[in-house]
């Protein structure tokens, strides 16, 4: 074990130098703990989170965490940050601050999101009656009432700012979620995809991915009907990026834009 | 039934095949003739060439498509744990890995559970890996050998499971865990640690099989006065850790063990030059642990890109010369062969469609693109940091000469501080047959994902391998064509097939997430 002694005695420095931006950023100064500060959270992050869970905290070898803030609450996120998941591959930053680690929480949440303005500018009461007016609830749900064929909007006001929402209105498609990584699995699934399938017979299916493997694929159609498809029964399977199933919102009023936007950016979660 | 009964049992069954040798003892006779009872799976690769092929051939192309399940064995879902353990099979029992650290033993003609050993590791013990993951046990005279997560290494008696030694092969708390599967050789046991994206600097130990006394160990990054210390531009160096299995030529007396990355993974700005012997291939004299030679594949890494794939030993003919060859598809997207005896790059090509290096010049060393080096503002780079394989094992087939690999097509966008993963949708996998000489593609098997499933290849004519949705299937070994597919359904298996005989049926078995299946003709 001489080998070993003397080894550590070696590396102590450059270990030191490694954990030198970890451990020395500018501690929080007064009044930070309100407002962290972004930049710090950022560099932070990169450089103790990025590496397993991606720098954007969509996941890699590690979940995605972009929701996380919002479901579990700053405080707790921060906690699991310097206490780690035992049993997991997430180990505790015991080293960070509070003020630290609430930086990279801060840092999170505004990941995933657009770097668009947070700023409301529509009337909330008025964007509900937007919401109702145009059948929504069809195919969305907010507390429980509406359709499934659509995201849950319960709490979307937590993830999305709204003029993400005003340009997802405009143009459904264009900027389709990707599934969260679960376990350690890597490689993100664009969400709400449509296929369109024609089988051997020249029959017609444009539906929601909702399952697919290596030899078969489940595609739910706009009425709802699932279709358990053999890809080698398929004459062509071809997905249509871009498209959505939900109607572009584009035509209404640049108020009724900002009002429905500013509803959605209410919902903040069960009620 | 008894263990005791049940053993003499199946030593009264097995006598007649393995030539009244008490069932399970293994003497090192057996594991160096492994490729001649393919009746047993006595190693992680099969044989010490870590060849994973089988000569059986009861199942084959003309009736693999008859496979169906004999038996599952399934434990409690853990949260975050997989079954990754390649199963060692000897005379009628099956040993395999539950992640973290417990061995069981199961009748490999039922499924049925005879022993199980769990070691007593502490509250806080640290997963360095990103889960806690073991790839298997070896076997040898009566004793079956596991790495744990708290990184010691313990000897259980085969019939039994009762401890016959446990040593500390290196502090838990200083960020060394253990996943690999240990090696058996002639009277040792050889076994690397994890934890060098922790920090931890890489080793490899060989203890005496019959007490755990160490032989032997080498460090694989050097200390501040020994050779290699000036390719870490005055850094010492860390990581390189032999986390994954290894090959062994009886003949040369050498191990063959790949390395892990330099650490810190990114960046490497603090570690200016090649970072020896980080992500490379050493050859250890397998009697005093001294490096023979070495084959570094990604001079100074900073993509995260471990070189510990199981490399391959093989002869042939190359140029009109029989040579002994060792092959290694790397993580970093290109197929090696070298000489084993002397380290000399005989040829190279990329397996997956890599974006960061121009190709390898005359010595094998990457002609790196200006791309290599990550833009702040994130350069796309095919690998991802999971690279084009990871960990699971490669099959070489010595009647075809075909090394079969599961290819990882995923990208990633890499900045100076880390990477991000691309779109599933932008990503797939494939079971990619290549000439094992020269890398070159004969023909491939596309998957909807990148996969972590190891092939096995048999001598019925098969490849079988798995899919990253749970679909566990068989492919022609000439062709690539699916003859046989099995939907096990669960979502990220990470296996590794093997098969054996008994009592004249060929057995197939799987692990996928927290069961083993074993499959049979009917």
């Amino acid at each position: 074990m001489s080998t070993m002694h003397s080894r550590l005695a070696a590396f102590a420095m450059p270990a030191l130098f490694v954990a030198l931006p970890v451990i020395l950023v500018p501690s929080a100064a007064p009044g930070q703990g309100r407002r962290p500060d972004l930049s710090t959270g950022k560099q932070l992050f990169d450089a103790s989170c990025s590496s397993c869970h991606g720098l954007d905290a969509s996941g890699g070898q590690g979940p995605n965490i972009q929701r996380i803030p919002a479901s579990l609450g700053d405080e707790a996120t921060a906690k699991i940050i310097k206490g780690g998941v035992p049993g997991t591959g997430m180990p505790a930053f015991a080293g960070l601050t509070d003020a630290q680690a609430m930086q990279i929480v801060a840092h999170i949440r505004t990941l995933g999101n657009t770097a668009m303005g947070n700023l409301a500018t529509g009337d909330p009461e008025k964007g509900k009656g937007v919401y109702e007016a145009n059948e929504c609830a069809h195919c969305h749900t907010v507390n429980g009432v509406g359709g499934d064929l659509g995201p849950d909007l319960t709490a979307i006001g937590r993830l999305r700012p709204p003029d993400f929402m005003r340009l997802e209105l405009q143009n459904p498609g264009g900027n389709l979620p990707k599934s969260p990584v679960t376990g350690i699995a890597i490689g993100k699934w664009t969400e709400y995809l449509i296929f369109r399938a024609v089988t051997k017979d020249r029959h017609v299916v444009e539906g929601m991915r909702t399952a697919e493997s290596t030899l078969e694929i489940v595609l739910e159609d706009a009425n709802g009907n699932f279709h358990s498809l053999h890809k080698a029964d398929l004459q062509s399977l071809e997905k249509e990026p871009g498209k959505s199933f939900m109607p572009s919102q584009a035509s209404l009023s640049n108020v009724d834009l900002n009002n429905l936007a500013a509803y959605l950016a209410s919902l903040k979660g069960a009620q | 039934m008894s263990v005791r009964k049940y053993a003499l049992v199946v030593a009264l069954v097995m006598a007649g095949s393995s030539a009244g040798a008490l069932a399970q003892d293994v003497p090192y006779q057996r594991l160096l003739n492994a490729d001649r009872t393919p009746q047993d799976w006595l190693t992680y690769g099969g044989d010490y060439q870590s060849h994973r092929f089988s000569g059986l051939k009861q199942i084959n192309k003309s009736n693999v498509g008859n496979l169906r399940p004999v038996w599952i064995y399934q434990r409690s879902r853990v949260a975050g744990e997989f079954f990754e353990a390649t199963p060692v099979v000897a005379d009628g029992l099956m040993y395999i890995v539950e992640p973290p650290s417990t061995v069981t033993a199961l009748d490999a003609r039922t499924g049925l559970k005879i022993w199980s050993w769990s070691p007593n590791m502490p509250k806080d013990v640290k997963y360095i890996g990103l889960h806690a993951s073991n790839r298997g046990v070896a076997i040898l005279d009566g004793t079956v050998y596991v790495g744990t997560l708290d990184c010691h290494l313990a000897a259980l008696d085969a019939k039994t499971g009762a401890l016959r030694w446990i040593v500390e092969v290196e502090k838990n708390s200083d960020n060394h865990a253990i996943s690999a599967n240990p090696l058996a050789i002639n009277g040792k046991i050889i076994i690397g640690t994890g934890g060098g994206d922790r920090d931890a600097r890489g080793l490899l130990d060989a203890y005496d099989a019959k007490t755990g006394k160490r032989l032997w160990r080498i460090w694989t990054v050097p200390n501040k006065d020994e050779p290699g210390a000036e390719t870490w531009g005055g850094a010492v160096g860390n990581g390189g850790d032999v986390w994954n299995g290894g090959s062994y030529d009886p003949d040369l007396n050498l191990l063959y063990y790949g390395t892990g990355n330099p650490s810190p993974a990114f960046g490497g700005q603090t570690r200016p030059g090649d970072n020896l012997y980080t992500c490379s291939l050493l050859a250890i004299d397998a009697s005093t642990g001294k490096m023979k030679w070495y084959f570094q594949f990604t001079p100074h890494d900073i993509h995260d890109w471990d070189s510990t794939q199981i490399p391959v030993l093989f002869d042939s003919t190359v140029g009109g010369k029989p040579r002994k060859l060792v092959a290694m598809a790397n993580r970093n997207g290109f197929y090696y062969v070298l000489d084993r005896a002397t380290a000399e790059f005989v040829a190279g090509a990329p397996y997956i469609g890599q974006t960061w290096a121009k190709g390898l010049d005359e010595k094998g060393r990457p002609i790196k693109l200006p791309s290599y080096n990550p833009a702040p503002t994130g350069t796309l780079t095919n690998p991802s940091t999971s690279g084009a394989n990871n960990w699971t094992a490669p099959a070489y087939d010595p009647e075809n000469k075909l090394f079969y690999v599961s290819a990882r097509e995923l990208s990633a966008v890499f900045t100076p501080t880390g990477s991000n993963f691309q779109s599933g949708d932008d990503a797939y996998g494939a079971i990619r047959a290549l000439e094992a000489t020269t890398g070159k593609l004969k023909w491939q098997y596309r998957m909807l994902a990148p996969a972590w499933v190891s092939t096995l290849a048999t001598a019925g004519g098969l490849v079988f391998s798995g899919d990253d949705e749970g679909d566990f299937f068989a492919l022609n070994a000439d062709t690539g064509k699916l003859l046989w597919s099995f939907p096990m359904s669960g979502v990220d298996p990470r296996d590794s097939p093997v098969t054996y005989s008994i009592g004249g049926k060929q057995y197939v078995v799987v692990s996928s997430i927290d069961i083993y299946a074993a499959f049979g003709l009917p």
